[in-house]
């Protein structure tokens, strides 16, 4: 179980989260909504250690993470991607697959090239596995960060906007994915701004307005909560 | 094509001593120290995007601790060159330890902070040292300047060659990976501070082995050899050569090595007009000038090669 | 009585140091780089003031040395401009990938031109350069040298101005308004590109006044920038990279490292060697203990 327990972060005078609390446990599928600059990313990159929280704490299964680097994050079974994808552009599709196997001593060489294999077919970029990532469009970019993620066996998924940018057939094929994941046991949190696609597939809904929390629930509640709809609409009807 | 121009290069190389003796010897002598130097700063500063203002320091650091060993302590040269290695190591890990957490120029910033340090040190520890007017050291295998210079040429291969192999290993994935996007490297598990710091470490040890051979070649050790300046050549010639590459930067020392030779009557300005033309490499080709020649000539005789197709037409 | 004239002239010195370091703090809020060369400006700053002075009292023209000053403040100001436009705005403007090296090689290799250019120019020799004001002050027992005061008196002014410009006029606000967000500055219609050239001149017409200061006092060769500079680098990682009251703290804080320090070495020729050295060991004890310093952000990404 991940937990957060008033998780505030501040960049200078501004405070990006004003002590979130949340829980996730193993197995779920949640999404985290909120409208542009409501925190999402900035709490997800808590969780994977590129920010230290200012203050709060943030325990995997009890044990304190949130002074951890984001390498030992990883290695605890946290993997993300990002809205902005992060591959290496100049190594080949491969290559950029190997590179999380290899921090982590779980596979041997062949077995890492079976995985990568099984993982581009999955995603159905096999056909490019020797070409360098910078030749991807940005939606198979996504996809190569989330197979990246997946070389190695993640209990938690954070995922930043995997939609984004993504052609609609690819996104049919990834939402299809992604549910696979989640009925293999993975906990997937998805952080995204197409409705449709998180109403469809989350089973629980989290969401986030300037750095707090709104309401966390099943998503046909969240779907009737004022507040939520106060939220995207910025505050006009808030009380 | 590369391969059959590394073997030339190699021969050449080799067949030197034949060629030339006494004085020029010397000079591709000191040409090699420096090509081991500027090969090595390098792969830090071109491939890991490390800059390290030490690196002239260290290569001091092997030098004295291989030359008190020998005098002092009687210790094999070989041995002591190994151990100046050591120490030049250990510096590195300390001074990477402290900054290489964080990003920016605070190694830069440090290093540039140790190397004017350690230089005042070796001049003010006249007892240890004989201060500015250095250290007198024993010669290596007698001073035969033929055999100096074909371990000088070893370490040079040797240097070059483990560098090359230390980049294409997973350590070199990782650098690589590292270099195009920090924190997309970071969380996919690689410790970052730590292979950048090993990367440092190997670079910093390859410094104080060619301070050992310096040491033993010249048989004096003055605290010149940790000066700013000689740090600004080391530079001037990396960056000449083509900080990307390894071969191109030791290319790179060796030419303007003996390009120094060549402006003797203008000693005094030599770093002044290094300076200017790094200057001018860095605005306009800042991949370096070999590379850039290169380039010309594979274009050159690609030109060429399609031309005679066309006559085959 | 020692106790004293050490803490006198740790203040003095101080005075100076926080000169050199605010121009040095100043170029890496703006242009977010630490400038290597920024040695090399004081060098150059102590020779234009060391030419002008001796050439108005040699010519006996009645121009006041002040004036030397300010001319050669000037001319590392121009000197700076330039300098910007030719190595540094065009790997700003074209977003050069790796401008972090690109910066810290360039502005090196600068360092390392100007330095070797002083050299077979000026001669590697010491020179004395002619003090402002060259009587002495008597407080009681206390006696202090009248160039040392005068450099601190004039020091002290131009840091007043600097924070006067910086906090009370319009161009002084937008070069903060850079530092802090260039993004949001350049949105709010000010010119990234010439605070960046602005930044840069000042910053390095502040090493160079202080050379100019520090000439009469100690003495101008071609590397006499060298540990100057090096102390800015510890007083600018010490304060909090870009931060001014940082700056201007540290400063202090080193002068009195290195006054009082010396004293705890017993052999005087090794203390007066070393007194450069103090620098390092504060550097090191910030990087271990605080190293985003004294009053950086706290923010440090893995």
């Amino acid at each position: 179980m991940l937990e957060l327990k008033n998780v505030v972060k501040n960049f200078g005078g501004l405070q990006a989260l004003s002590g979130v609390s949340v829980r996730f446990a193993m197995g779920e599928f949640v999404g985290l909504i909120g409208p542009n600059g409501s925190g999402k990313t900035t709490l997800l990159s808590c969780i994977s250690g590129l920010y230290r929280p200012s203050e709060g704490s943030i325990q995997l299964d009890g044990r304190e993470i949130s002074r951890l680097g984001p390498h030992r994050i990883y290695r605890c079974g946290i993997g993300r991607t990002f809205q902005i994808s992060k591959v290496f552009a100049r190594l080949t599709v491969l290559q950029n697959l190997y590179i999380p196997a290899m921090t982590v001593a779980e596979l041997d060489r062949t077995g890492m090239q079976q995985r990568a294999v099984e993982i581009l077919r999955a995603l159905k970029l096999d056909q490019l596995a020797e070409a360098p990532a910078e030749r991807l469009s940005g939606g198979q970019r996504k996809l190569l960060e989330i197979g990246m993620v997946m070389m190695n066996t993640p209990r938690f998924l954070l995922l930043d906007e995997p939609f984004g940018g993504v052609h609609p057939v690819l996104k049919n094929q990834l939402e299809e994915y992604l549910k696979d994941l989640h009925l293999s046991g993975k906990s997937i949190i998805l952080v995204s701004h197409e409705m449709s696609s998180v109403f469809r597939i989350c089973e629980r809904l989290v969401v986030l307005d300037r750095g707090a929390l709104v309401t966390d629930g099943p998503p046909h509640e969240v779907r009737a909560d004022q507040r939520v709809v106060n939220a995207y609409l910025g505050g006009k009807h808030a009380a | 094509m590369r391969r059959f121009f590394l073997g030339v290069l190699l021969l050449l190389a080799a067949a030197l001593p034949f060629i030339f003796q006494g004085y020029w010897l010397y000079v591709a002598i000191v040409g090699l120290y420096y090509a081991v130097l500027a090969s090595s700063w390098a792969m830090l500063a071109g491939q890991v995007g490390i800059i390290s203002f030490a690196h002239a320091a260290f290569a001091a650091v092997g030098a004295y601790t291989s030359a008190m060993l020998v005098i002092y302590l009687n210790f094999p040269i070989p041995l002591a060159m190994v151990a100046g290695s050591g120490a030049a190591a250990v510096f590195g890990l300390a001074i990477g330890a402290l900054t290489l957490k964080m990003r920016g120029p605070y190694l830069a910033l440090t290093t540039l902070a140790f190397s004017e340090i350690f230089r005042i040190f070796l001049t003010a520890e006249y007892e240890l040292t004989r201060g500015s007017y250095g250290l007198k050291v024993p010669l290596m295998l007698d001073g035969n300047k033929t055999w100096c210079y074909y371990i000088g040429l070893l370490l040079l291969v040797a240097t070059v060659t483990t560098l090359s192999l230390v980049l294409r290993s997973k350590l070199g994935l990782f650098l690589l990976a590292m270099r195009e996007d920090e924190d997309g490297a970071a969380t996919r598990g690689v410790n970052t501070v730590y292979y950048r710091l090993c990367a440092f470490v190997i670079t910093s040890a390859c410094a104080g082995l060619a301070g050992g051979f310096y040491a033993h070649v010249i048989g004096l050790v003055s605290p010149r050899i940790s000066t700013i300046s000689e740090m600004g050549l080391i530079l001037a010639m990396s960056v000449f050569g083509g900080l990307e590459s390894l071969m191109g930067s030791a290319l790179g020392a060796l030419a303007l090595q003996s390009l120094t030779e060549y402006l003797r009557a203008f000693e005094e300005w030599r770093l002044a007009i290094f300076g200017g033309l790094v200057l001018l490499i860095l605005k306009f080709t800042p991949q370096g000038l070999l590379p850039r020649l290169s380039e010309l000539l594979d274009t050159c005789r690609q030109r060429k090669s399609n031309m005679l197709k066309d006559e085959h037409r | 009585m020692l106790m004293l004239a050490q803490l006198v002239n740790a203040l003095v010195i101080g005075t100076l140091y926080a000169l050199m370091s605010l121009g040095l703090s100043l170029i890496f809020g703006v242009l977010k780089l630490v400038n290597f060369a920024h040695g090399e400006s004081l060098m150059v700053g102590g020779y234009l003031y060391l030419f002008l002075a001796s050439f108005f009292l040699s010519h006996s023209c009645g121009l006041p040395l002040p004036l030397a000053l300010i001319t050669s403040m000037a001319a590392v100001f121009v000197f700076g401009l330039i300098l910007e436009r030719l190595f540094l705005r065009s790997a700003y403007e074209r977003k050069t990938a790796r401008y972090d090296e690109y910066v810290i090689l360039v502005t090196f290799t600068l360092g390392i031109f100007l330095q070797n250019l002083a050299l077979p120019l000026f001669g590697p020799y010491n020179r004395q350069a002619p003090a402002i004001f060259t009587g002495r002050i008597k407080i009681g027992d206390l006696v202090i040298a009248g160039d040392r005061i005068s450099a601190a008196v004039i020091a002290f002014l131009i840091i007043a101005l600097l924070l006067f410009f910086l906090y009370r006029t319009y161009l002084g606000k937008g070069l903060r308004a850079v530092a802090q967000n260039p993004d949001a500055a350049s949105i709010l219609g000010i010119s990234v590109a010439r605070m960046r050239g602005m930044a840069f001149g000042i910053g390095i017409s502040l090493a160079g006044v202080a050379g100019a200061l520090l000439g009469p006092i100690f003495l101008v060769n071609p590397g006499m920038g060298v540990p100057f500079a090096i102390k800015a680098f510890v007083i600018v990682v010490l304060g909090g990279m870009g931060s001014i009251k940082g700056t201007i703290i540290g400063a202090f804080i080193l002068a009195m490292v290195e006054n009082f320090g010396s004293i705890l070495l017993p052999d005087p020729t090794r203390a007066l060697a070393y007194k450069d050295a103090y620098g390092l060991l504060l550097l090191i004890l910030t990087l271990l203990f605080r190293p985003q310093g004294l009053f950086g952000e706290k923010e440090r990404r893995a």
